[in-house]
């Protein structure tokens, strides 16, 4: 093509709104939706310089509440509110134009959290907030179905709404979908353990959400728990191994990482397991947890994503349901860390998140070796259980930052701890045995040797095995 | 001894809990005829459940399940009619195959079901739920179901480390930590140590049974899993019944006003919403005492009584429940057959 051809026509390449308001939406569902409004809050927090960084609770004095119901959405905030530039500029627009990442230790960096939450619930809302200078913003149903995109006059905020630092979003004319979900008790609940999830490290930092219908905000419902995170570890008196976790400590491609894995509660027994492969029987606090800057992102995964089943990793199944695992990625630049657009799930293809999984499987693969070689030796194992205790996130990273860590040769800017977890003495000379036996046969055994047909088969098969023994070592 | 070998007569609070199940289903009859259902229950040895359904509302699609064939065979024994249907089954695969069920005992042209879950082991919550849950999914409107779970608190727990007795805090912290790890997803997001008292578990257990619900029937679903009544009890352990059924979304308005719940004390709204009953035994004389009194105020019918508590049960609270469920308390006598 040159430049002295004949201009006929100018062919549209702006987005619709449509694209937008009934497509973008598609993408991410409400919770995740929802979360982005509180990431909002966490960011503003970073960028208003409130956070105090050396503090144990980093984000203490700083809430939001999330008010739902049929007829209407509410968040409100006191995490620094949204600075006038900002929302002349940026925080109205559809994305982030380059070069105007937010900084420092933010998950903001798409620029369309707020939008997409937005369109995602209803086709009115109307933004408050109070940073250096209070403005509302309307976001009108007109203005959603028109398909220009005119700018959105923002008007002066009178002093007697909105404190300093303040930020309030209401959503109306909600779609008949999201009242319905946000008019459910048990959907809302459903959520609140969303964000236990998703915002555990935050809220443990001393970030406080509140999240409920009207009713249940005025008569006082407390803030969302974080679910906490814990690993078994023990002490050894002679040096001699012991249950502890693997940890790795360092930084790859810029970005900070550190990784905790271990146990968390006992292997199952032999019973137990049969049980978990029928049906699953307990809940799924297995699993590898990833955070980048402290929003998790993946929760308690089990698949290849998480690197089992990967490389000399077994697939996941119900006798490692002791293993649990914890990834934080840190980075003052967002765009270094493997975030999607929805912040569920991982971009899978970054190199710090396949390098970082290269350390997951191995302490995946250790632990899962320790299971294997121990699942014989259930009673034996359970004394090494009862001289452990639990340790909580903040106590693993004092352990990883007073001890001697060694070097990992792939990446030399990672150091570990590797334990020696404990061999069972006899796993060498032992084996086992299992094989199905007539039901009233065991029950005739286990009246003839226990006196009691409830005992379980397993120890009647052992007691007959040992008694066959004993005779024919006469 | 469980539950399920101690004779009915020396469990009242069940006796009047079967009622009050029995009443609820008569009053559904208000919104939708139950003599084409199949009726789908454990049932135990004596199968009473099953005998007052097909007495009260002529249901003869019955069928009792359990997974000890000794119990089955008297099962069959004790058949309260020819239809009735006993077969060798655990809970589980009830659920999991729950349409061929139906179908291969003659049931698949059944207009709909009620299905009640009658569990004891206090240990096994985790699977219930997921049962209860695995049978919403194959429900279809009009379906009802009844669960019946252990909900008597510290059961679960080993009550000593060494020779030393657990605190009471130390029972709670243990008790939620054991039921979070085996709930945790269906557990109410609110649940905190003091929720792990007798009188507060049930509701913990009811909202998780909601949460199982939801799963099964999102918000925005045509249908949803309406909870219908929700009673806790004690025969020496405490037991939860929940009831509730399958209706469409846009007929729960509707549905409510023909039931007139206002005037049936029973009635639960939502998941937290246990009602308590208290039963004590009473003589005939005493029963047929408060019979003929029950319009007159507490205080006057203590004082007429002369005493102030029955099996331990302070009368005044008794008293303030018994008006509601007299109808259904069992007279209880012993025969010489």
């Amino acid at each position: 093509m040159s430049t002295d051809q004949k201009v006929i026509g100018e062919a549209t390449s702006s987005p619709t709104k449509l694209f937008f308001v009934a497509m973008l939406t598609r993408d991410i569902e409400l919770q995740d939706a929802l979360l982005d409004l509180l990431d909002n809050c966490v960011d503003g927090i970073l960028r208003s310089g409130g956070a105090k960084h050396n503090a144990a609770k980093p984000y203490q004095d700083f809430h939001a509440m999330i008010e739902l119901s049929k007829d209407g959405f509410i968040i409100e905030d006191n995490c620094g509110g949204i600075p006038f530039e900002i929302a002349e500029k940026y925080a109205f627009a559809m994305g982030r134009p380059p070069g105007n990442a937010e900084g420092e230790g933010t998950v903001g960096m798409y620029g369309i959290g707020m939008k997409r939450a937005i369109f995602k619930m209803g086709s009115e809302a109307r933004v408050e907030s109070r940073s250096d200078k209070g403005f509302v913003v309307d976001i009108t149903s007109e203005w959603m179905q028109d398909d220009k995109w005119a700018d959105l006059p923002m008007f002066e905020l009178s002093d007697d709404e909105i404190p300093a630092g303040g930020t309030k979003i209401i959503v109306t004319s909600l779609h008949p979908d999201i009242a319905k979900n946000f008019g459910d008790p048990e959907w809302v609940d459903e959520f609140r353990k969303a964000v236990a999830r998703h915002y555990a490290i935050i809220i443990a930092k001393g970030f406080e959400v509140k999240i409920g219908s009207p009713e249940e905000l005025a008569a006082g419902i407390g803030p969302v728990h974080a679910e906490g995170f814990q690993l078994l570890a023990s002490k050894s008196e002679d040096g001699g191994s012991v249950i502890e976790p693997y940890i790795y400590k360092g930084t790859l491609h810029d970005v900070s990482v550190e990784i905790y894995a271990g146990l968390y509660r006992q292997l199952l027994n032999a019973e137990e397991l049969e049980d978990e492969d029928e049906t699953r029987g307990s809940t799924d606090d297995a699993g590898w947890t990833v955070a980048c800057n402290d929003r998790i992102v993946i929760w308690k995964d089990k698949s290849k994503l998480t690197g089992w089943g990967e490389g000399t990793v077994p697939n996941y199944h119900g006798q490692f349901i002791a293993i649990t695992g914890l990834v934080l990625l840190s980075a003052n630049d967002p765009h270094k860390l493997p975030l999607t657009t929805t912040k569920r799930g991982i971009d899978g293809a970054s190199n710090v998140y396949l390098d970082a999984k290269d350390l997951m499987r191995e302490a995946t693969k250790a632990l899962t070796s320790f299971t294997n070689k121990w699942k014989k030796f259930p009673e034996q194992l359970e004394t090494l259980y009862k001289e452990s205790g639990y340790v909580d996130l903040p106590a693993l990273q004092a352990i990883s930052a007073g001890a001697k860590m060694d070097v990992v040769r792939k990446y030399p800017d990672v150091r570990k701890i590797e334990p020696r977890l404990p061999v069972p003495p006899q796993e060498k000379t032992s084996t086992r045995i299992s094989f199905v036996a007539e039901k009233a046969d065991v029950g005739l055994l286990a009246t003839k040797f226990f006196d009691d047909i409830r005992t379980k088969p397993g120890i009647v098969g052992e007691e007959a095995f040992r008694r066959a023994v004993t005779e024919a070592k006469r | 001894m469980s539950g399920a070998s101690i004779p009915y007569h020396l469990r009242p609070h069940k006796a009047v809990d079967r009622r009050l199940f029995l009443d609820l289903l008569g009053r559904l009859e208000r919104w939708m005829p139950l003599n084409d259902y199949a009726y789908v229950s454990m049932g135990a040895y004596p199968l009473e459940d099953h005998r007052l359904v097909h007495r009260v509302l002529g249901i003869t699609r019955l069928l009792a399940f359990d997974f000890d064939g000794e119990v089955v065979a008297r099962q069959e024994f004790n058949r309260p009619l020819d239809s009735c249907r006993c077969v060798e089954l655990s809970a589980q695969k009830l659920v999991d195959d729950f349409d061929r069920i139906l179908s291969d005992q003659g049931f698949g042209d059944a207009r709909g079901a009620i299905v009640w879950l009658d569990y004891t082991d206090p240990k096994q919550h985790a699977q219930q739920l997921r049962e209860f849950q695995t049978l919403l999914d194959k429900l279809t409107e009009g379906d009802i179901v009844r669960v019946t779970v252990n909900a008597h608190i510290n059961l679960q727990v080993d009550s000593a480390v060494g020779s030393k007795p657990l605190t009471k805090d130390e029972k709670r912290a243990k008790m939620l930590q054991i039921i979070k790890s085996k709930m945790g997803e269906y557990l109410p997001s609110n649940t905190t140590v003091d929720d792990m008292t007798q009188d507060r578990l049930p509701s913990v257990i009811s909202r998780s049974f909601g949460a199982a619900a939801h799963k099964a029937f999102q918000s925005t679903g045509t249908n949803t899993f309406k909870p219908l009544s929700i009673t806790r009890y004690s025969d020496g352990t405490q037991m939860l019944s929940m009831t509730g059924m399958v209706i469409a979304r846009t007929k729960v308005e509707e549905f409510d006003a023909r039931m007139q719940w206002p005037s049936w004390p029973f009635a639960s709204a939502d998941w937290g919403a246990v009602h308590h009953l208290v039963v004590p035994s009473l003589t005939l004389r005493e029963r047929l005492f408060l019979e003929k009194g029950i319009g007159r105020t507490t205080d006057e019918l203590i004082s007429e009584l002369g005493f102030i508590s029955a099996a331990d049960v302070p009368l005044q609270e008794f008293l303030a429940s018994y008006r509601n469920y007299y109808r259904f308390y069992p007279t209880l006598l012993s025969a010489d057959v």
